[in-house]
């Protein structure tokens, strides 16, 4: 008997030295060196690289994702693909585009073929040249292909390479947009081809990433980190630093804290790992940190069921937006890290004017007027309204996977809407019970965003306001009139009529009050400014960061 | 003979329970929210239009009716072929096997942490009951088995790693950096065998060989340790398995938090993504594991305690 529990215990200790051998078992030369790095960032306080390299640390919430970092699909992180790679043009921020790997284009008089004259002596990171092959390979691999029909650039007619630094493009629609699309990360980018297995296979599997951006990758180790160093061959403005090293952290309070213990350098940015509201004040009180707060071009708006008879009636859509105060949202329960919500989308976006889009103003007196004049009466003393036996209550549906913000919005919406009768029951569905509930109209009001940056507002309107895949109607409202608004300034190649026929969108959706617009959002960076310097936020939530101009102090 | 037997016919029960957790398996991951055709093309990217759900569901197998589908699975599953994860398109039985070792590491790590501290802990509890040590100790325990470990492994971070710049932030799985979050993870553990260890050492000092022992002139520590402790280890035994189990089956909390790339954030992961094989296999692996150290746990039994064999 002594015998056998001696065994047991010999059985722990056995475990014990398992957990040595592990040890010793593990980290092949990557890690090895990573870790090592890692230990003298601790004992430095500094991630500086040993031999006086210029290295600037970045906490990221996801995995790199760099074995599928191919801009014919759509995995891997936004930001990555403008790092690594170039399209023919990028997104200024402003609406105005800015020649990159096509230094001019004429545009056929029906608006369907693109000459690109495109720039010379570029070349790819692997040293092997850009020209008019490499931007038709690239096309080849998914233009008609389905996946990205919500592109107006996707249907092509047919490619014609002119000369080495020409190349012509029909589509097979004039849109205005196939333009502005090829600012999108992904699919407009420019791959060597020898990203891909079978060098100059259109159908090859893509191995690794190979652009002519101004990074190139350096180091992977899958969920762990990856580093970027300039590419030697970049065409453009040189970065400054030598190495970005990209930490993976996927709990937002572990990124903070890796930030104050010097591990990383930078923090935030929402496609790169948000920094917690409540959080960001801290860190701005604090002092301690360089932090940076600006608008985005996204809008988290309420939506309602049109199947709800109760909403057909544009009284009680409208006095739903006449309860809310967006300046209290903003200012006081997001504690100024949002902004005031005006109309449907932010002012920024182009095409939207103070005119064309506003904001019903904080009034509960015409609320409550709004809905008494359609009948909404409280007879019964117990607070909510009534009309023909059925009570004013909705069930409203939010998620708060993708911004934990919500939750008090939506509290505090039940409070508002209280205050004018309208019985409010909350119900917070994960990730997935959320998409099906919104998608198939199982609500009453919900909580949604609208899409960003130069998605904004033609893909986004497309997205909201068209019945789309398998549904037969739109997502926030079926409006076949306000349908065929949205295609004609689509297809609208003139700049000021085009403008015009924005107009007539916006105003549709304003006055008709298709939805409540709550609260702009804002994106925060957190840096450490005693080793960072030249930090700036990037055009937009793509290029998160002026990666280029950083610099070490 | 009659040990050899029991244990055959231990391990022949595991066959229908296992097919019971698969059905389970299968059937619960298929009925939970979110249609897997449009969430798998969104994971992708791609557009959700009736043309492409309809070429997911035939690419994913996802028209066959159910028992179908469940009886081609199955017949893969045998062979340990979960077949691919939707997301990133790699052999779901790979994918769970990269990340196991990490998981492994932390939960042995946190099992021996809990030992080490809950033994000597209970003893001297139990030796000197309602002694000053003896109430820190259940008090300690109380608070502790009540901590959250988010909050635990956050404050741990925050002074080691933030305020003293004595361990990094991101343990990034290895070994060395393994101090703290087994730590974190082995506290309420470390708390629930004290008590019970404590409790236990408590009857079993009552018991009459400790008297026959204590009357053959045994010091009270000694007939404790010799003979108390033995009787006192054996249904702490089994909450030991359970929790090793459970901690197998991935811990998100502490994984989360300490850049721990183990299996219970890809798992939470694949089921927000409604990730499909992953979700299944991932159900069926930690089943088997739950089944073989309850197993591992009779036998040991046995082994300790030879009455049971004997019954």
């Amino acid at each position: 008997m002594k015998k056998r529990f001696t065994s047991v215990l010999s059985a722990l200790l056995c475990a014990a030295v398992a957990l040595g051998l592990c040890a010793c078992g593990s980290g092949g030369g990557l890690e090895e060196s990573a870790s090592a790095l890692g230990e003298e960032a601790v004992s430095s306080g500094q991630a500086v690289a040993a031999d006086g390299e210029k290295e600037i640390v970045v906490a990221i919430y996801k995995d790199g994702a760099m074995e599928e970092l191919d801009a014919a699909t759509y995995n891997g992180p936004h930001f990555l693909f403008k790092m690594i790679y170039e399209g023919f043009v990028e997104d200024n921020g402003d609406g105005t585009l800015e020649p990159v790997l096509a230094t001019q284009w004429d545009i056929s008089e029906d608006g369907k073929t693109y000459t690109y004259h495109l720039r010379e002596g570029v070349k790819f990171s692997d040293g092997t040249d850009f020209n008019a092959g490499a931007v038709a390979f690239n096309l080849k691999r998914w233009m008609n292909n389905d996946r990205f029909s919500s592109l107006t650039s996707y249907a092509v007619d047919n490619i014609e390479i002119i000369d080495d630094y020409t190349i012509a493009v029909t589509y097979t629609d004039a849109a205005y947009a196939i333009l502005l699309e090829q600012t999108y990360p992904r699919p407009n980018r420019f791959l060597s081809p020898s990203s891909i297995e079978n060098d100059g296979s259109t159908t090859g599997v893509f191995s690794t990433p190979v652009g002519t951006g101004p990074w190139m990758l350096e180091s992977y180790v899958k969920d762990e980190e990856f580093t970027l160093v300039p590419n030697p061959y970049y065409w453009g403005e040189k970065p400054q630093v030598d190495r970005i090293r990209f930490k993976v952290i996927t709990d937002a309070q572990a990124r903070l804290l890796a930030l104050k213990s010097g591990e990383v350098d930078i923090i935030g940015g929402d496609l790169m790992g948000k920094i917690p509201m409540e959080s960001l004040n801290e860190l701005r009180n604090s002092g301690e940190f360089d932090t940076y707060v600006t608008g985005t071009m996204c809008s988290h708006f309420i939506s309602f069921n049109e199947d709800n008879e109760i909403f057909q009636d544009k009284n009680v859509r409208q006095a739903l937006n006449y309860a809310v105060n967006k300046k209290s949202i903003a200012e006081d329960l997001y504690d100024g890290n949002g902004l005031e919500a005006h109309g449907m989308y932010q002012d920024s976006v182009p095409y939207v004017t103070s005119e064309n889009s506003y904001a019903y103003p904080y009034d509960t007196a015409r609320a409550i007027e709004l809905l008494e004049t359609s009948g909404w009466m409280d007879s019964d003393g117990d607070g909510i309204r009534e009309k023909g036996g059925q009570k004013l209550s909705f069930t409203f549906v939010y998620s708060v996977d993708e911004f934990p913000e919500w939750k008090s919005l939506a509290e505090y919406l039940q409070a508002a809407y209280s205050e004018i009768g309208v019985q409010i029951q909350l119900s917070c569905l994960d990730k997935n019970g959320y998409a099906d509930a919104t998608t198939s109209k199982n609500f009453d009001i919900c909580l949604r965003r609208t899409a960003s940056d130069s998605w904004v507002p033609h893909s986004s309107l497309k997205e909201l306001f068209y019945p789309y895949a398998d549904r037969d109607y739109a997502l926030v409202w079926t409006d076949e009139n306000l349908q065929s608004m949205i295609n004609d300034a689509l297809l609208c190649l003139n700049e000021d009529e085009r403008q015009e026929k924005y107009d007539a969108v916006f105003s549709c959706i304003c006055e008709e009050a298709y939805s409540v617009p709550v609260y702009y959002p804002t994106t925060s960076f957190a840096v450490n400014g005693n080793k960072v310097d030249g930090f700036e936020v990037g055009v937009n939530n793509y290029a998160p960061v002026a990666w280029e101009k950083l610099n070490v102090k | 003979m009659k040990r050899t037997k029991l244990v055959l016919n231990r391990i022949l029960q595991i066959i229908p329970i296992l097919l019971i957790v698969t059905i389970l398996a299968f059937v619960l991951s298929n009925v939970s929210a979110g249609d897997v055709a449009s969430v798998t093309l969104q994971s992708r990217g791609v557009q959700v239009t009736e043309e492409n759900l309809e070429a997911v569901r035939e690419e994913l197998g996802l028209n066959a009716p159910m028992p179908v589908q469940y009886w081609n699975w199955l017949k893969k599953a045998v062979c340990f072929d979960f077949g691919n994860s939707f997301q990133t398109n790699r052999p779901v039985s790979e994918e769970i096997l990269s990340r196991f070792p990490a998981t492994l590491k932390l939960a042995l790590a946190a099992t021996l942490i809990s030992l080490l501290m809950a033994i000597p802990l209970a003893v001297f509890s139990a030796r000197y009951k309602d002694s000053l040590f003896d109430h820190a100790v259940r008090a300690i325990s109380s608070i502790a088995a009540t901590m959250p470990d988010f909050w635990l492994g956050l404050m741990l971070l925050y002074l080691f790693a933030v305020e003293w710049k004595i361990a990094p932030v991101i343990s990034g799985s290895r070994t060395e950096n393994i101090l703290f979050p087994a730590f974190t993870l082995s506290v309420a553990n470390t708390a629930a065998y004290t008590r019970v260890l404590r409790s236990n050492l408590l009857d079993a000092a009552r018991g009459d060989y400790i008297i026959a022992a204590r009357a053959r002139g045994l010091g009270k520590s000694m007939a404790l340790m010799k003979h108390g402790l033995k009787n006192a280890l054996l249904p702490l035994i089994t909450l030991v398995g359970i929790n090793f189990g459970k901690m197998l089956s991935g811990q998100v909390a502490v994984e989360t938090i300490f850049s721990w790339n183990g299996i219970g954030q890809f798992a939470v992961n694949c089921m927000k993504q409604k990730d499909l094989p992953v979700i299944q296999g991932y159900i069926v692996v930690v089943s088997i594991t739950y089944i073989l150290i309850n197993l591992i746990l009779d036998l040991i039994y046995m082994f300790i305690d030879p009455r049971i064999d004997s019954e």
